[in-house]
């Protein structure tokens, strides 16, 4: 379980997101941040600043689902699950047995994949907390290690492990539903080679991860590249 | 008296929660049916109002205008003594596993359970 502070151990996550924003045209954020602005940044609900949380945004997102391929590439959904432990936060459960948990393990044994098998993941990230708190228990990081993980590059465009390419819900903007959305957007783009200056080196099977409510409602789905 | 409890979201200064009649577990938020096992036979029970901190977060900036007088505020998880987590409102300096008691203050033009270190 993480319980470290996460003014201690997620600034990063907010940095890279803001990274990686810039390098998308309909990003919100279009400044680079340091770790130091995210802890000079306002306090909001402490232990949480201001550039802990993500914004406010107007915006959109769309894809379109068809039965027949539209291309030389298609993406197949491996496996999908999902887990509703609570709705208001009086009546999570530990947090060491959330619903990202139990999403990921059902979809793991629905698809057959492994984490070890992702090459590209899009994790919901309201809050750099949220962030650190589902790398952890989607097994993306060990207990505690999400943020030495992000400060070692691993989850950059050209880690290990390419991360919300887009800049995520911290940094290309939070709209609600689309806010969401986009994570899978960019999840398609990179899958079927179309993310222009953004594209990873291989986005063949990638693991997509929601969480609505307060860490209540989560979904787990890996997609896989088919020719 | 009529048996039905009033409790601070009606103005009076009470914390009530619902024991299940059938496995004995306790919850905050009222339902017909114990959301541990389904039990329709859910008992209305006045608690003690004390408990122990599970988290704390200051509000440093205001939801809404009515609150902008408050802030900043600590709002608090609280695992009472008959075993129902409820949030609640708190001292500013209260920290996790802090022995607390509830009394009840105005936030905001209502009547609220506001907790304090026991003594």
């Amino acid at each position: 379980m993480n319980t470290a502070s996460p003014s201690k151990t997620s600034p990063n996550s907010r940095v890279l997101m803001r990274a990686h924003a810039l390098t998308h045209p309909g990003a919100q954020f279009k400044e680079a941040i340091t770790v130091a602005d995210v802890m000079a940044s306002k306090p909001v609900a402490m232990p949480l600043k201001l550039l802990d949380c993500c914004p406010v945004s107007d915006g959109g997102a769309a894809f379109v689902v068809s039965r027949e391929r539209t291309g030389a590439m298609g993406i197949r959904v491996r496996g999908c699950a999902q887990a509703h432990t609570h709705q208001h936060v009086t009546a999570a459960p530990a947090l060491s047995e959330l619903g990202a948990e139990i999403a990921i393990a059902r979809a793991k044994a629905a698809s057959g994949v492994a984490i070890s098998d992702v090459r590209y993941a899009a994790v919901y990230d309201s809050f750099t907390i949220t962030l650190a708190m589902l790398l952890e228990d989607l097994g993306l990081a060990g207990r505690g290690e999400a943020a030495a993980r992000v400060r070692a590059g691993y989850f950059g465009r050209a880690g290990a492990m390419p991360l919300n390419t887009h800049g995520g819900l911290l940094s290309y903007g939070h709209c609600g539903v689309g806010g969401a959305m986009a994570h899978l957007v960019e999840t398609h783009l990179q899958m079927t080679g179309r993310a222009g200056p953004r594209q990873v080196r291989d986005a063949s099977l990638a693991l997509l991860h929601g969480d609505g409510g307060v860490l209540s409602s989560h979904v787990s789905m890996f997609l896989e590249r088919v020719r | 008296m009529s048996g039905k409890l009033a409790d601070w979201t009606s103005g009076a200064e009470a914390i009530l929660y619902q024991s299940c009649g059938a496995c004995g577990r306790a919850q905050y938020f009222r339902r017909s049916f114990c959301a541990a096992c389904g039990a329709p036979d859910v008992v209305e029970k006045s608690a003690s109002g004390t408990g122990t901190v599970y988290a704390t977060s200051l509000v440093c900036r205001a939801a809404t205008p009515e609150t902008r007088a408050h802030i900043p505020y600590n709002i608090l998880l609280v695992d009472t003594r008959e075993g129902f987590r409820m949030m609640a409102h708190g001292d500013n300096d209260l920290a996790i596993g802090d022995q607390v008691v509830a009394g009840y203050r105005s936030f905001a033009g209502r009547l609220v359970p506001y907790f304090e270190k026991r003594k």
